[in-house]
């Protein structure tokens, strides 16, 4: 049987190096003949493209935190001007450094953003008594031919987190506003209205749609060969965020079943889940690897099967006993399994 | 050989060229297999809550029992950590190792319980310096990775809180960078102390300290009002850690300066620790993002991806914080944002000018 050509990383020539009782100079030359140092070349890379992006977010930060102050001794005009300016700066500098590198791709970041700050303090200055849908939602639309043009996977990002905002503020508030005690949430804040993900199925599977298409269509892209969508952290975020709107009311459902006739939650939450699971399992092991997304997967499983568990068996103290055992068996279950296809990768490499 | 894709067996074959490896081949061989069930970080993770949430039922579980003498909770909770010890060490299975893991963080629980039951004390002092002590022994003895972080954090926690209760908070601040000082160390010295036989402590050491020194430094991020707290200062000064925790970036940045500045003159080399400087004093209230460097920093000089990671997680997640914080108003965050970002943009620049073949990572194409 051939052995598994296991890459070199820092985990496991540390692991090695402490197994096998290395001498301080093995060790050192493991380093070494593992590429974990980086050289000058490695250095300069780094240090240009981590300070232009963390420059970058600073200062959209802070302008940010700016606006948020509400000075109200600078004029309206003056604060649209400021921002505007900032807008067409950083643009200007897309287009000066170069769409594609990485002072480039941080500017078109910085003027995306700064968008959303300027529908922020039009709100602030105008009180439009406008739905807070409409910002996400034009902030997405006007974003969107700079996502197309940029190529970059943070910008389609905070596409899809515009969308997803977008529909459920639009849910919550114009097409079907919660009624009774539910509604009392508005008075913290348009965004506590999150929780209705937890509490509506029809939403929560609405928004899971869109994060399954905004998937599909990364996906399908890259199958297609567009290499700069090849990296993997797109991909697993909104993998993320697509069982996070499915898992919490599938949860509800199952452990109070009751519950879920007053409110908004029905079967279809648990059915999809168990789509949306089986698909990445397959997808994401067969077809593309994701260990990533496997073991999200996984623990959504281990979740459910859990609360079912404790709906059925919850009866007395020495319940706890069995269900211990059984959340214990199933993470176990769920760790050798991964360590067997991360193996089974690793053969096939 | 391209970066990151050298294989364990050509390293491995390259170490035994050149007689660095004195162990026979079957060892070798049984540790290369060993080597592909590494688990990543987000499946350790995953164990780990699984461990936690097991620990609370069996908490319930054992709750539910009724002692007939004081200090039964005590001994159950001994019994769960032998056991657990016991357990870990006895068989590699991957329902022993969870079941070991859970006994031990509910042993831990139990027998404090116990304790305090037994001999009514329930002093702080003696819950967190009883839990501060398990778990220094649970670290030499317990042999797993993941129960080592968890330790190490335990203790961490303990002892911060401990400090609240003998109103030390003037030394909160101080916390975050004396930990960053152990992290550091056991990172620049990790191949020594593997050599010297520590090589199973050196990982869960990195990672708890790490997650510790993030916790820490959080807490300079929350403030509690007049209103509810008095005259309690929940994290006083926190320019005291970036002022040292700036001393430890200026440190930690050798590295990076003895790989891209080896040819630079003396002048370029003043400059960029100038500039460095500037930009840690207009962080000046925000030291979270000196120790997001710090760990980044760490991660990159050693190939560490994981703690690259994490320090740029930690940096977002602390910026998320601050900027909600109200501790200190909106402009003067604000001002400490921008300059800090433009005192960034401008050090960047300044230094790949001055750096000689630079000049391609000015525009670098990714």
């Amino acid at each position: 049987m051939s052995k598994p050509e296991v890459v070199a990383d820092y985990a496991r020539v540390h692991e090695l190096a402490a197994e096998l009782a290395f001498s301080e100079a093995a060790g050192l030359r493991a380093v070494e003949l593992a590429d974990l140092s980086p050289d000058r070349s490695d250095w300069l890379r780094y240090f240009s493209q981590f300070l232009m992006t963390l420059g970058a977010a600073l200062i959209v930060a802070g302008i940010t935190a700016f606006f948020a102050w509400n000075w109200a001794d600078l004029g309206h005009m003056q604060k649209f001007a400021l921002i505007e300016f900032g807008i067409a700066a950083a643009v200007v500098g897309t287009w000066r450094l170069d769409i594609d590198s990485i002072a480039g791709k941080a500017s078109l970041f910085v003027a995306a953003f700064l968008v959303g700050v300027l529908f922020a303090v039009y709100g602030q200055v105008y009180q439009t008594g406008a739905d807070p849908y409409g910002l996400f939602l034009s902030w997405a639309i006007l974003i969107l031919p700079w996502a197309i043009i940029g190529r970059q996977a943070g910008l389609w990002l905070l596409f899809v987190i515009l969308l997803n905002l977008a529909l459920i503020m639009f849910w919550t508030q114009v097409l079907a506003p919660p009624e009774g005690w539910w509604q009392l949430a508005q008075l913290f804040g348009p965004l506590v209205w999150l929780g209705s993900l937890v509490t509506d199925s029809h939403l929560s599977s609405a928004v899971l749609l869109l994060n399954v298409i905004a998937l599909l269509a990364w996906e399908i892209a890259t199958l297609r060969g567009a290499t700069w969508m090849r990296g993997g952290w797109y991909v697993r975020v909104v993998a993320f965020i697509a069982l996070s709107t499915v898992v919490p009311p599938t949860l509800l459902v199952v452990l109070a079943a009751s519950l879920g006739e007053n409110i908004g939650l029905t079967i279809l939450s648990p059915i999809l889940m168990a789509v949306v699971t089986a698909a990445c399992l397959y997808y994401y092991q067969y077809r593309k690897r994701d260990l990533f997304i496997l073991t999200c997967c996984a623990f959504a499983v281990i979740m459910v099967v859990t609360s079912f568990s404790v709906r059925l068996l919850l009866n007395d103290f020495g319940s706890m006993l069995f269900l211990a055992m059984l959340l214990i068996g199933q993470v176990a279950w769920a760790a050798y399994w991964l360590r067997n296809v991360a193996r089974r990768w690793e053969a096939a490499a | 050989m391209s970066k990151g894709k050298v294989s364990l067996n050509e390293l491995v074959a390259t170490l035994q060229a050149e007689n660095l490896i004195t162990a026979d081949s079957e060892q070798v061989e049984r540790a290369l297999e060993h080597m592909s069930g590494v688990q990543p970080w987000y499946v350790r993770t995953m164990v780990g809550f699984g461990a936690w949430l097991a620990s609370l039922l069996l908490i319930g579980f054992v709750s539910s029992i009724g002692f007939t003498f004081e200090g039964g909770f005590a001994l159950f909770g001994l019994g769960f950590m032998s056991g657990a010890v016991l357990l870990r060490r006895s068989s590699p299975s991957d329902f022993m190792i969870q079941s070991a893991l859970a006994a031990s963080l509910a042993g831990q629980a139990l027998f404090i319980f116990g304790v305090m039951d037994a001999v009514d004390w329930d002093e702080p002092e003696v819950i967190f310096g009883l839990l501060i002590f398990l778990n220094i022994v649970l670290f030499a003895i317990f042999p797993d990775r993941l129960h080592r972080v968890m330790s190490v954090m335990l203790s961490f926690g303990s002892l911060t809180v401990l400090f609240y209760f003998w109103k030390l908070n003037a030394l909160v601040p101080l916390l975050g960078p004396a930990i960053t000082v152990a992290l550091i160390w056991i990172s620049r010295n990790r191949m020594a102390l593997l050599a010297g036989g520590m090589g199973v402590y050196v990982r869960p050491l990195q990672s708890g300290l790490m997650l510790s020194a993030f916790g820490c430094l959080m807490m300079s991020t929350v403030y509690i009002l007049p209103e509810l707290g008095g005259t309690f200062e929940f994290y006083p000064r926190p320019w005291i850690s970036t002022v040292l925790l700036g001393l430890l970036l200026l440190y930690v940045a050798r590295d990076a300066w003895a790989g891209m500045l080896a040819t630079a003159p003396q002048s370029t080399v003043v400059t960029i620790y100038t500039l460095l400087a500037i930009i840690i004093g207009c962080v000046w209230m925000a030291p979270g993002l000196v120790l997001a460097l710090i760990v980044t920093l760490l991660g990159v000089s050693s190939g560490h991806r994981t703690m690259t990671g994490a320090g740029i997680g930690f940096l977002v997640l602390f910026l998320g914080t601050y900027f909600y914080g109200i501790q200190i108003t909106m402009l003067q965050k604000s001002v400490t944002l921008v300059t800090a970002g433009v005192a960034i943009l401008v050090a960047r620049w300044i230094v790949l000018k001055l750096l000689p073949d630079s000049a391609q990572w000015e525009v670098s194409h990714v």
